[in-house]
């Protein structure tokens, strides 16, 4: 079983380009570069396949159910979604995130597995979620270290995360909402934003934040690009939660997919029981390295992973001048590929708006006479792990008092 | 109080909590003068942070023993173990009932105080980004048990002191 996924993603890693190194060349934020990740080859036909921000402005129904660990999808849509890992789901109710990802076919309703990140807020049973948004990698890498490791997040661990990370952001919110650390940061991560702009026929990109290496990728170059903005905001509200003047040299990012792969070899299978057959997730951690994939057909459809490479970050002005001539270089080396893949992505982004363009929601005769099964129950058991239930968390004895050794055990 | 403060900044923050220990130290003094009240006070408390609150939390988390009385055993356990703790000191070194009831209310206090900040350092030292101050962990307790130390010994310097300059204006 995990095999597999360590074959898919050495098919996919022996299938792609790492970027050049892309960074603020005035050196205003030290502390991010960003590789983008090509495919060596681009298929001219693209995915039918649509993200769930997209799908959301397209009809799709994304409901609470009042419990803190599901909400209900309704896809009336003749397409696939995709709703990856951790994507934040905003409405009038309590803010989630995506445990992991999902792929939610047409024509389907299902129960999603999520985590609650505003703990100040109380659920409000079918309350509609209309937009999604970027997630910080401090609460992804978390969540997903969990889900290696047991099978299942802890909601009350997820709470703490977001909570020392408003602490560590400085950001005060009433709900303890995940979003405000975003509202707070929203102009300086919109102008940054800038330095590292999409290229077309891009698949993924690896983030370098800090001692950190946080990597993003998608099956499909549309995909990616309409969760880019996402992508990126996950990894700059990082480097501007926890600034530094160092980063990690480009030749330890190059390591980043051999070692993965390695990791990946002892995971846990995610199971969802309402969407069954659509895609399998896989979670794994080891050697400093968490992530997740989703696969589905025999083809990677999204991978999210963070590699903490503490001790191993050099100033940004030492690596300055080696990171201007890699990317010339790679500029150089690379421009017919460039040419072509920004040919071929045109063509194939054109066909994938038209197809967008096209969809509406259908009606489905076997949901309406119910012989579809609404919103099956989920189950998540996981392969290689017992089915023991999870030891029972540290509670303390005062709240108040622990919160006070919180704050004087916090180092600045 | 504010994450980002310093090493200082946090131990003023930590001051009212300190006083409450001067006071306590200032009022035994006045009580009973006598110093094995307040060593067998300065110790129970120190003992307690640094030794019974952390052997509390590991005994709760590692054997799972938090699943018993609905997840309220902590509170009894702390108990138990600190007066058991203060029982056994107190025969060993024929304290006397005062000094024995003494001992087990500060041991009491010093575990809670010890299991919650044991809670507190297990969270801030795990994760992807540990962020635990290691000074603060071991010289707070220390502070703790400095801090009713001074409150006793304050009585009498501050008798000390007043007595000084009456004679002086005599």
């Amino acid at each position: 079983m995990s095999s597999s996924l360590a074959q898919l993603l050495t098919k996919f890693h022996q299938g792609t380009v790492l970027g050049p190194p892309t960074f603020d060349p005035k050196g205003y934020l030290p502390n991010v570069v960003v590789y983008p990740i090509f495919p060596a080859t681009l298929h001219p036909d693209p995915p039918d396949m649509i993200t769930l921000s997209d799908a959301l402005s397209r009809g799709v129904k994304l409901n609470d159910t009042g419990l803190v660990g599901r909400v209900h999808i309704d896809n009336p849509l003749p397409t696939t979604i995709l709703a990856g890992e951790s994507e934040i789901l905003m409405g009038q109710t309590q803010m989630r995130s995506m445990q992991y990802s999902c792929l939610v076919p047409g024509g389907r309703r299902a129960s999603l597995p999520v985590n609650c990140v505003e703990e100040g807020r109380p659920t409000e049973y079918q309350a509609e979620f209309v937009d999604t948004d970027a997630c910080p990698w401090s609460l992804r890498s978390f969540k997903m270290e969990q889900l290696a490791q047991r099978g299942e997040t802890e909601q009350t661990a997820i709470w703490d995360q977001v909570e020392d990370f408003l602490h560590t952001a400085n950001t005060s919110s009433k709900t303890k909402d995940l979003h405000a650390v975003f509202n707070r940061f929203s102009g300086e991560i919109g102008s940054i934003g800038d330095i590292f702009p999409h290229r077309p026929g891009q698949v993924g990109a690896i983030c370098a934040v800090g001692p950190h290496l946080f990597l993003e990728v998608f099956g499909t170059p549309e995909l990616l690009e309409d969760r880019y903005a996402n992508l990126l905001h996950s990894a700059l509200v990082e480097a501007i939660v926890y600034p530094g003047d160092a980063v990690l040299p480009s030749a330890q990012v190059a390591q980043f997919l051999p070692q993965l792969i390695s990791v990946s070899r002892d995971s846990a299978i995610m199971q969802n029981r309402s969407l069954k057959g659509t895609g399998r997730t896989e979670a794994f951690n080891g050697q400093g390295i968490t992530g997740s994939a989703l696969a589905s057909d025999g083809e990677l459809v999204h991978l999210s992973a963070h590699q903490k490479c503490l001790g191993r970050s050099q100033p940004f002005t030492a690596l300055r001048d080696d990171l201007i001539e890699q990317q010339s270089q790679w500029e150089n080396d690379h421009s017919s590929f460039v040419k072509d893949l920004t040919q071929s992505y045109t063509r194939r982004r054109q066909r994938y708006e038209n197809f967008k363009d096209d969809l509406a929601p259908v009606r489905n005769p076997d949901i309406q006479r119910g012989a579809v099964l609404p919103y099956d129950e989920m189950a998540i058991p996981t392969a290689g792990h017992n089915n023991a239930p999870p030891p029972p968390r540290p509670q303390p004895l005062s709240k108040g008092l622990h919160d006070f050794f919180l704050d004087l055990f916090r180092r600045p | 109080m504010d994450p980002f403060t310093s090493f200082t900044d946090r131990l003023s923050a930590a001051f009212p909590f300190l006083g409450l220990w001067f006071v306590a130290g200032f009022a035994i003094a006045l009580w009973n003068p006598h110093p094995h009240l307040i060593l067998t006070v300065a110790a129970g408390i120190f003992l307690g942070f640094l030794i019974l609150g952390p052997y509390a939390a590991a005994a709760l988390y590692t054997m799972r023993l938090q699943r018993f009385l609905g997840g309220h055993l902590r509170w009894p356990l702390c108990i138990i173990l600190a007066l058991s703790a203060a029982l056994l000191v107190a025969h060993f070194l024929d304290w006397s009932n005062r000094q024995t009831m003494l001992s087990g209310a500060t041991a009491i206090i010093g575990t809670i105080l010890g299991h919650d900040a044991a809670l507190a350092v297990l969270e801030l030292g795990g994760g992807s980004r540990p962020r635990l101050d290691k000074l603060m962990v071991g010289f707070f307790p220390l502070l703790v048990g400095l801090s009713s130390l001074a409150g006793y010994c304050s009585l009498g310097f501050g008798a000390g002191t007043y007595r000084f300059f009456v004679a002086l204006l005599r």
